[in-house]
């Protein structure tokens, strides 16, 4: 016979009381500093809902309720045009980025071919040069060529980023070369290798830069400014509308806001869609040792 | 199926000689072991024999095709890698049908041989897994259902089993040297463990410092070393080397070996070399007892039954049959014969 205890004990003993009490604590700062990021936001919200006298008082909730300021915006200042805009150029950056970054990085960090560490210090190079100090030539370079006031140029000088092209080389660095000789073992040729084995290897650093990239085109202001900005206003981006609704001596804050609110909306959107695959670990399981 | 020549095959890294002059012939069939010590250059010849490391000089053939400058792809060989190499994002079935797919056959003949090897390996129910999903073990034998799959001309196995642990190891090692039999492919196994080697290999090449010490079967290492280097890596406990004129055999400048299974307590016949030694540790295996001896500043290991009993610290006299006690020259480290 085995022998029973009278009593049955539970079979998880319950977490002690300090632990609870350190879990509440914990969770009431993580409220709280959650609370000091999203107050901004609400009162981006809510003051997108209110009339212009009433959008320069303190009060949270909007008196009167108004959704006259998103009818502006989508109809008055064309933020539907913006928007498509902001979308076309960011996608369209964002694609070539990945596909030429991905590309370039693989061809760094594991094709042999000769000047390869003296290309890849010109490309870090460029990272040492500020943007104000290439603003000149690059503006003069786009208007001998005619890319000025069109997307085009724009696009031209953002097919590959050097932070993205060293950001992917350094990626594919940490990647096993066993998958790669068992791909070209397995009879896959260059592109194939790349294509069905190391870039899906690569899917994290491909997603968050995607979001990264994404993000950086969506809410860049400066070069749309310099290149298309200052003429034809359907060439407008989310960005550069907002810039419109501030005047010298006035600003329209409910429309102003209404039209961060869109600006926001895409990045939460590509971040929610990405995230998962920021989670690496995919590469870990695959060799073993 | 091909047979495989190494022809005076050197590869050089910078100042390293990794593999210096190896010339082997693999019969077709043939499961050959290429064993060594850590860093002998084993994994190099295996990688250059799958064309993932250039060979600096000579040639090497797969069966009459000379392939130094044939890509990987193109050699027909599958490579089982130590840390299996399992693509992480592709399931089981993907894996399996990665390097098919890449010959272009058709659809129909892919899934015909995939669930052929999944029903050899008894994967079949894991198909769908990712590589994240399986065990250690089977993620071992996904690995070989890789290279099975595709019906090669060679295997070339390195270390697939230095993953598992020691019961799954034994168990594996089998499994393979039957799939290897069945399949009558030409292998080569890289191992450093001279069990693995004897155990699995039709015959066995011994590599040291990048140079091949010794080709034969298991029984010619054991019973006819080619020098000092094969003697003593072969076999466990390994044999015992003495001055030759310790034992009263060979001549000047001559070492004696003699494997600890052959020593036997007192004094044999005339046939035998006898000495006094004064045992140190006995360690008790059940069914034999290995005595560590001491002769003069030499220790020297002794296999024998466990009747009698033998006692620490007791001088004791010990004989080898002289035909069991192989000479060396001391100075090339090369066999001269036996003491008989
Ligand atoms: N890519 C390389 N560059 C420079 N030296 C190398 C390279 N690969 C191997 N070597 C050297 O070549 C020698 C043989 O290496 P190899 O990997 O073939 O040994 P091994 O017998 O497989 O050893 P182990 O049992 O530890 O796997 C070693 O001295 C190693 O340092
Ligand atoms: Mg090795």
């Amino acid at each position: 016979m085995l022998q029973t205890t009278a009593v049955a004990e539970p079979l998880v003993p319950p977490r002690a009381p300090v632990e609870i009490l350190r879990r509440a604590f914990l969770y009431a700062v993580l409220v709280a500093v959650a609370a000091v990021f999203f107050v901004p936001f609400l009162w981006t919200v809510s003051t997108s809902f209110k009339t212009i006298p009433d959008s320069v008082h303190v009060n949270l909730i909007p008196h009167p309720w108004t959704t006259q300021a998103w009818h502006e915006v989508w109809t008055r200042f064309n933020f539907g045009l913006y928007f498509r805009n902001s979308f076309f150029l960011a996608a369209v950056v964002t694609g070539a980025n990945i596909v030429l970054a991905g590309l370039g990085g693989y061809a760094f960090a594991r094709l042999r071919f000769p000047g390869r560490e003296l290309l890849f210090l010109l490309v870090l190079g460029t990272l040492m040069v500020p943007d104000q100090l290439r603003l000149i030539p690059v503006f003069v370079m786009l208007t001998n060529w005619h890319l000025i006031n069109g997307f085009s140029g724009y696009i031209l000088i953002n097919l590959v980023t050097a932070t993205n092209l060293f950001f992917m080389r350094q990626y594919f660095l940490t990647i096993p070369k066993d998958f790669e000789e068992a791909a070209k073992l397995d009879g896959a040729g260059y592109f194939k290798t790349f294509s069905r084995v190391m870039l899906p290897l690569a899917l994290p650093a491909v997603s968050a830069l995607a979001i990264l990239q994404f993000q950086g085109t969506w809410n860049d202001f400066f070069w749309p400014l310099i290149i298309f900005g200052q003429g034809n206003q359907d060439l407008y981006t989310v960005q550069l509308g907002l810039a419109s609704l501030q005047f010298q001596y006035t600003t329209l804050w409910p429309q102003l806001m209404a039209g961060s609110v869109i600006a926001v909306l895409p990045i939460v959107v590509v971040f929610v869609l990405f995230q998962r695959y920021f989670i690496s670990g995919v590469v870990s399981a695959g060799v073993k040792g | 199926m091909a047979p495989i020549t190494f022809e005076h095959v050197t590869k050089r890294f910078d100042e390293t000689t990794a593999v210096d002059d190896l010339t082997i012939d693999v019969a077709d069939g043939e499961l050959l072991v290429l064993v060594g010590p850590s860093g002998c250059g084993k994994t190099t010849a295996l990688r250059m024999l799958a064309g993932l490391e250039e060979i600096t000089e000579g040639r090497i053939l797969i069966g009459d095709r000379v392939v130094n400058n044939v890509s990987p792809g193109a050699r027909d060989v599958a490579m089982v890698f130590q840390s299996y190499a399992l693509y992480p994002h592709m399931s089981v079935y993907d894996n399996l049908a990665f390097g098919l797919r890449n010959k272009k056959l058709p659809k129909q003949e892919i899934d015909r041989r995939v669930r052929e090897t999944a029903q050899i390996l008894g994967l079949e129910e894991l198909l769908k897994r990712k590589p994240k999903q399986l065990s250690g073990g089977q993620r071992q034998r996904v690995a070989l259902g890789r290279a099975i799959v595709r019906e090669p001309a060679a295997f070339l196995m390195d270390e697939p089993l230095s993953n598992l642990d020691a019961a799954l190891r034994v168990q594996t090692r089998a499994e393979i040297l039957k799939l290897q039999k069945r399949l009558g492919t030409t292998t080569i196994y890289v191992t450093h463990d001279q069990i693995e080697a004897m155990t699995m290999g039709d015959r066995i090449a011994v590599m040291s410092k990048g140079v091949l010490q010794q080709i034969g079967t298991p029984e010619e290492l054991y019973t006819h070393p080619a020098n000092v280097f094969v003697a003593t890596f072969i076999g466990s406990p390994s044999m015992n080397v003495v001055p030759a004129a310790l034992l009263g055999v060979g001549g000047a400048g001559q070492l004696a070996g003699f494997r600890p299974e052959h020593v036997r307590l007192g004094a044999d016949s005339g046939s035998a070399a006898a000495y006094d030694a004064t045992v140190e540790v006995v360690e008790y295996l059940g069914d034999e007892q290995l005595a560590h001896l001491r002769l003069g500043e030499i220790e020297v290991v002794a296999k024998l039954p466990v009747e009698p009993r033998l006692e620490a610290g007791r001088q004791q006299r010990f004989s080898v049959p002289l035909r069991k006690v192989i000479l060396f020259d001391e100075s090339t480290s090369r066999t001269v014969g036996t003491a008989a």
